[in-house]
């Protein structure tokens, strides 16, 4: 559905005037539906809403031009990426006005066509509801929400406006213009010069400069150099990258074409994970239009320029996330990583040089290009610049795709922006990069976030997965949860991460299961220093931040489990037991759907559990109408608010 | 067995170490059999084996994209493609293998007709994931990854976040998304996912 005009662009200036053009021809338009179609969204069904809008315009196209909107002209529908308040999706906004409607259903489509478009009237019921910020109420743009206002989107820019399928929407958005400044007015030395200046850093976890980057490999005196975009998103809590190659493919490509440019490579790939089809689809249909458009290929834009881009699916493994390791894997080999002696930039894909940059990264890019090094510098904090993307997910009541600058609080991100803990409960910790980052308490809710100030603590910025818990989140299991994650990924090369990992398994399972021992917790951190200094790469040397962070900032909670042999969140299976409470209404239901029939009890009358057939499956809680099934640890009552630690 | 073969399974980490190929089902019963997808590769498989061959270059870099293409069209790998792949690419079996074993996305192993998928991401995880998992190897008498439903239609498996963590804790099964789950509502879902 590419809405490319057919023939290549001659040069430079013809790719400009066809983006006025189209600007141009967008400024008629008085109305824009967007629907999203991000994640979140398409899993609600947002196709069946789109075509519902597209039957709906049909319909209505006669009064509808009577009121002067026609398709296409005045009058115009896509498809976008993810809006990033995935809580309230599914999400359509109508530009330029702003309005944004929420929870949408298939059969709004019809309200909001005759009611919004013909009449100028909002759709009251699907209006966000502010809650308690801002004195509550409905609010019509969701420019007005916090969520969004308080958000600086540099690598989601597009992400949420732009049609990812067409090539026009880009132009329209200001796209290559980046590009076609670095072509026509810098030479590849002050490209990278911009992006040193830019002070951006790797996106992708470690934060390494990307304009250091770049200049070594500038200094490697060899004809070929590969360039790969790391699209594997392995942190199994985020999906920021997939957003952006979901929703704008286009500035992933444009950042990379910037980067062959500046650092004179013909030849580049962008390594994408494999549960990410709607990424390589729309990535592959980027690709081939510009092609067409001969923005790839040979003599770029008549410029001389030549670059092949293309896509690499992912085997579904996390240390293929690893940079030599994705190297390995785009060869066709196991992706197991080597020691980090032999520098990727010098001897990287098939032993030649190698820059490889994360998804974000190079997004970032064109922005700083078009927007200049200055702009994106004088945002953040100290020695991280810019915005960064995060996936706030978790016990937040606002999860989503959000970006904020560099050195915001993380009480301002999970407060302001994410408008706290689902039914106000109280904060217990905020997990931050993935299986290598760690975990913050509470009094660390201030802190600013940027790269070094989290790493200081123990956590991690790391690619910006950001996982918000509440009292009952119970952190032993939380670390045990990535442990057993990383020994799935563990590629099992070196001995401290694949054995290390198992032991360090074993013994939180130990604890978890009730039999933990005195001196364990010393044991676990010995091993763990073990694994930082002895693995071969990343993975291993990082496996043991989820547990170091959580024993240094909540060891009270292991000791609980191993001294009074109780879960205080009321997690870990062996340690509860199910109860029931007297607002018990004998109604049978959970009797009913016990799986070991375990419950006891008649019609109307108190039912009980008997604990020694019980398999702790929580059925009975999940069923329960009446709130009448507590979880019972070490003697207390951990299901409630009043009796949590 | 090579720790590195403990990599198929991800959720039963006490069973990583026996990881013979079964039949399919749980051993106990008789192997029920697989949905749309035969337990071997007959004369028409191989020759779908050698179209999908056919779109690479026969050599090395191809290997993950070709038994990848593969296990999208049966499910699963069945050996004789592999022995296919190996021969057509002229590479050992053991590298065919090695690199089929690693990688999550290949599956060795029959599977049911639907493929049940909890989200494990942490934010499914911390919003209860676990207990879907044990309920569903419960209910479908299956490990993660490993085996068939006594009645055919299902198998299970874990994935990472699905994007949808608005909607945690997520199982997807096929192409529908169920949100919010409980271990109460699985018994539901199965009875309306289960072929008719
Ligand atoms: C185990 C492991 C997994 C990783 N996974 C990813 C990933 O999924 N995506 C990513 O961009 N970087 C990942 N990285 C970091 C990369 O190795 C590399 O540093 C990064 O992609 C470089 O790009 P950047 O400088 O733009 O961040 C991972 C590192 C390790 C050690
Ligand atoms: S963690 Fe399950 S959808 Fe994101």
């Amino acid at each position: 559905m590419s809405k490319g005009n057919g023939r290549p662009f001659r040069d430079a200036n013809a790719l400009l005037a066809r983006a006025d053009r189209i600007r141009a021809q967008r400024a008629k338009l008085k109305h824009e539906i967007r629907i999203c179609a991000g994640p979140g969204c398409l899993a609600l069904g947002a196709r069946a809403i789109h075509e519902e809008f597209l039957t709906q315009i049909s319909e209505h196209k006669a009064e509808l031009k009577q009121a002067g909107l026609a398709l296409n002209t005045t009058l115009a529908e896509k498809c976008t990426g993810c809006h990033g308040m995935c809580e309230a999706g599914p999400i359509v906004t109508l530009e330029p006005e702003g309005t944004f409607y929420t929870g949408v259903k298939p059969r709004d489509a019809k309200k909001i066509v005759e009611r919004t478009l013909l009449k100028g009237e909002l759709v009251d019921k699907r209006l966000y509801e502010l809650g308690h910020q801002r004195g509550g109420g409905k609010v019509e743009k969701y420019a007005d929400i916090p969520f969004y206002s308080l958000q600086v989107r540099v690598a989601l820019r597009n992400v949420g406006v732009v049609d990812p399928t067409s090539l026009d929407d880009f132009l329209a958005a200001g796209g290559f213009r980046g590009f076609v400044r670095a072509l026509s007015e810098m030479t590849p030395d002050e490209v990278v010069t911009a992006v040193e200046d830019s002070g951006l850093r790797g996106r992708g976890g470690a934060g390494f400069p990307s304009g250091r980057k770049w200049r070594s490999a500038l200094r490697v005196k060899e004809d070929r150099v590969w360039l790969i975009c790391n699209g594997d998103e392995g942190d199994p809590g985020a999906f920021m990258d997939r957003a952006i190659m979901e929703g704008d493919p286009y500035s992933v490509l444009e950042g990379m074409m910037i980067a062959a440019y500046a650092l004179g490579a013909t030849d580049a790939w962008l390594y994408v994970r494999h549960e990410y089809p709607l990424a390589v689809k729309h990535l592959q249909m980027a690709i081939d239009t510009l092609e067409n458009a001969g923005l790839l290929g040979d003599d770029i834009l008549g410029a001389g320029m030549s670059l092949r881009i293309r896509i690499s699916r992912g085997g579904g493994a996390f240390v293929c996330g690893e940079s030599s390791a994705l190297m390995r894997s785009i060869e066709g080999r196991v992706g197991e990583p080597r020691a980090k002696y032999v520098r990727s930039v010098e001897k990287g894909l098939y032993d030649q040089p190698t820059v490889l940059n994360n998804v974000e990264s190079f997004t970032c890019v064109p922005a700083i290009i078009d927007r200049g090094a200055e702009w994106f510098a004088s945002m953040g904090r100290d020695k991280s610049r810019g915005t960064k993307a995060f996936s706030l997910v978790g016990k937040v009541k606002h999860t989503g795709l959000i970006e904020v600058p560099m050195g915001r609080t993380l009480r301002e991100i999970i407060y302001d922006i994410g408008g706290g803990i689902i039914d106000d409960r109280p904060f217990k910790a905020v997990q931050t990069g993935g299986p290598s980052g760690g975990c913050l308490p509470a009094d660390k809710l201030d802190l600013p976030v940027d790269f070094d100030t989290l790493t200081r603590a123990g956590a991690m910025m790391g690619s910006g997965g950001m996982i918000v818990m509440d009292d009952h989140t119970c952190m032993v299991d939380v670390a045990k949860y990535f442990i057993h994650f990383l020994i799935g990924e563990s590629c099992g090369k070196c001995v401290p991460c694949r054995e290390g990992l198992r032991q360090v398994h074993d013994m939180l399972e130990k604890i978890t299961s009730g039999r933990g021992e005195d001196g364990d917790l010393e044991k676990i951190e010995r091993l763990c220093h073990t694994m930082e200094v002895g693995s071969l790469c990343a993975l291993g040397k990082s496996a043991p931040y989820p547990v170091t962070s959580t024993i240094r900032y909540f060891r009270a909670e292991y000791e609980a489990h191993i001294r009074d042999k109780m879960c205080p969140a009321g997690v870990c299976p062996d340690l509860i037991m199910y109860e029931i409470n007297k607002e018990c209404t004998g109604c049978l239901i959970c009797k009913d759907h016990c799986p070991t029939e375990a419950i006891s009890g008649e019609k109307k009358k108190l039912h009980v559990i008997d604990e020694d057939a019980c398999i702790s499956c929580g059925i009975c809680m999940s069923v329960c109408k009446f709130d009448a099934v507590d979880i019972k640890s070490g003697g207390v009552i951990v299901s409630r608010d009043e009796a949590v630690v | 067995m090579s720790p590195r073969r403990a990599k198929r399974t991800d959720v039963d980490i006490e069973n990583t170490r026996a990881l013979e190929p079964k039949a399919g089902g749980t051993g106990a019963k008789a192997p029920p059999s697989p949905g749309k997808t035969k337990a071997g590769a007959d004369g028409n498989e191989l020759k779908a084996v050698d179209e999908v061959l056919s779109h690479y270059p026969a050599e090395e870099p191809s290997l993950i994209m070709v038994l990848q293409e593969i296990n999208d069209r049966f499910n699963w790998l069945p050996p004789e493609a592999m022995n296919r792949v190996a021969g057509a690419l002229d590479l050992p079996l053991a590298k065919v293998l090695g690199v089929a074993t690693f990688y999550k996305a290949l599956s060795l192993e029959p599977k049911g007709e639907r493929t049940v998928k909890v989200c494990l991401g942490t934010a499914c995880h911390v919003r209860g994931a676990g207990m879907l998992v044990d309920e569903l190897k419960r209910s479908l008498e299956v490990e993660v990854g490993r085996g068939i439903s006594p009645d055919g239609a299902y198998s299970l498996e874990t994935v990472n976040c699905v994007g949808a963590c608005a909607m945690a804790p997520v199982v997807v099964v096929e192409d529908n998304y169920y949100a919010h789950m409980e271990p109460g509502n699985i018994a539901k879902m199965l009875k309306k996912e289960r072929p008719k």
